[in-house]
């Protein structure tokens, strides 16, 4: 029984207090978490998100099928299928494909393309039951990657 | 026809205790996963039912519904008796407690001693579970649980002692009678203080969590429990919490006693204000080393207590 034993017990019961008095505070706090499924954050603006590709005013997709997004993807995540019409120099798009499994969401696909014909998306909720569900069709517009 | 009127009696008693034993259960659940979700910043459950309520029931359903394991090389007799004899213990506590002056199963003349004495009986059910499991993690467990167990005893005894010097009466009826003028606690605010600190301990909960001291052995005594094993010891647990809060509620409270609102309604708010203090505690401190928890109960506790008994018997000598 020595000073230090009373002075422990003070400062064992002021630590009590002190851990009582913070937590409860907290109780009364509002909660800074989200509900997920039902709440959502809002994404940034220049979030980049799984790419799509862009269409003009008349709704037609800007895409020109040269194939440079094709050609930089470091993953080798594209796959651009074409074809060239008769009597035309033009290639035109026929299938577009990107598979989110590999795409590394670097975005140099959007900086190469020469028409501006991609953009990163806000979707970031790309998880699929079975990995062929990754690959993309991305000119078929409507569904998922819009 | 009397002995008619007793089997009713007690068939009505059984069912009775369930109902709230069950009730309990999924509430004092729910209530600590919300608590602890408040407490951190989170909203806790909120899925199942309203603001989650029905938690409890749909995580019951699981283990039920679960496999019942027995790993190898435990000793199976013990293995499988243990979660048992830590449960129904908590079912015999129920027997003493006066829910309103009319609500209570039986009367004993010696209630209080027979509650702490039954008390005691789960520790051998912890152990018999430590033991039998065969696995370092659940015998340390264990060990730790009966060392805190014996050692909490002694405040958690003598803190009540002086109740019962004041009240001259080991019959909770008469503890709860006597205290229609004033409660307790106002004589007694020391006993009830060192009475919580040993209710906690006893419980095993933090910050006196050693036996089942997650982050140093995996889960304590329960490491090998699974599904409904699991779930029996778990209800245990909280079972324990209801019954220690409503012992301090009986004892320094004023047990039913309460303007306006019926008895029994006055007995669960006390009752359940004590388990949120409980709950509260838990998320509010860190764990204490074996050591500290020793030299706590030994140096500090035990001492206080007495020296409270002391004053407690001089005071009733006097007056």
């Amino acid at each position: 029984m020595n000073a230090s034993y009373f002075s422990k017990v003070n400062i064992g019961i002021k630590t009590v207090i002190k851990g009582l008095t913070l937590s409860i505070s907290y109780f009364f706090k509002k909660p800074v978490t989200l509900q997920y499924p039902h709440q959502k954050k809002t994404i940034a603006d220049r979030y980049k998100g799984s790419i799509r590709l862009k269409t003009n005013e008349e709704g037609a997709l800007k895409c020109i099928a040269c194939g440079s997004c094709e050609k930089i993807c470091p993953a080798g995540a594209i796959k651009i299928v074409s074809f060239t019409p008769e009597g035309s120099k033009k290639k035109q798009l026929s299938e577009f494909y990107v598979d989110l499994g590999l795409c590394i969401y670097c975005g140099l696909c959007v900086d190469s393309c020469p028409v501006d014909a991609i953009e990163h998306s806000k979707v970031y909720e790309v998880a699929e039951r079975k990995k062929d569900g990754l690959i993309l069709r991305l000119d078929k517009l409507g569904e998922k990657n819009v | 026809m009397i002995a008619d009127s007793m089997i009713i009696k007690v068939i009505l008693s059984i069912a009775g205790i369930m109902i709230v034993f069950t009730i309990n259960a999924l509430f004092a659940t729910w209530l600590e996963r919300k608590v602890a979700g408040h407490i951190q910043l989170r909203l806790g459950p909120m899925e199942v039912g309203f603001h989650g309520i029905l938690q409890g029931a749909a995580d019951g359903l699981k283990l039920i519904a679960k496999e019942i394991i027995t790993p190898k090389g435990v000793d199976k007799k013990l293995f499988t008796l243990a979660p048992y004899l830590a449960f129904f213990p908590t079912l015999l506590m129920f027997v003493v407690i006066p829910f309103s002056d009319k609500l209570q199963v039986r009367d004993l003349n010696i209630g209080l001693l027979y509650f702490f004495s039954i008390s005691c009986i789960a520790t051998l059910g912890i152990f018999m579970a430590g033991w039998a499991s065969n696995n370092k993690y659940s015998l340390m467990g264990a060990v730790r649980s009966i060392a805190q167990s014996i050692a909490y005893e002694i405040p958690i005894i003598l803190s009540i002692l002086s109740v019962v010097i004041i009240t001259q009466s080991l019959k909770l009826s008469e503890i709860v009678n006597y205290q229609s003028k004033y409660w307790l606690v106002l004589v007694q605010p020391i006993a009830f203080v060192i009475y919580v600190i040993s209710a906690i301990a006893e419980l095993n909960r933090t910050p006196f969590d050693i036996p089942e001291a997650e982050s140093e052995l995996v889960a304590g005594f329960h490491t090998e429990y699974s599904g409904m094993r699991f779930a029996v010891f778990f209800m245990a647990e909280y079972t324990n919490i209801f019954l220690v809060s409503a012992m301090a509620t009986t004892l320094f409270l004023g047990g039913w006693r309460g303007p306006i609102l019926p008895p029994i309604v006055w007995f669960f708010i006390k009752t359940y204000a004590l388990v949120f203090f409980i709950i509260w505690v838990r998320w509010a401190f860190p764990r204490l080393r074996p050591d500290q928890l020793m030299s706590f109960c030994w140096k500090f506790l035990t001492p206080l207590a007495l020296l409270n008994l002391l004053i407690t018997t001089f005071f009733m000598k006097l007056f």
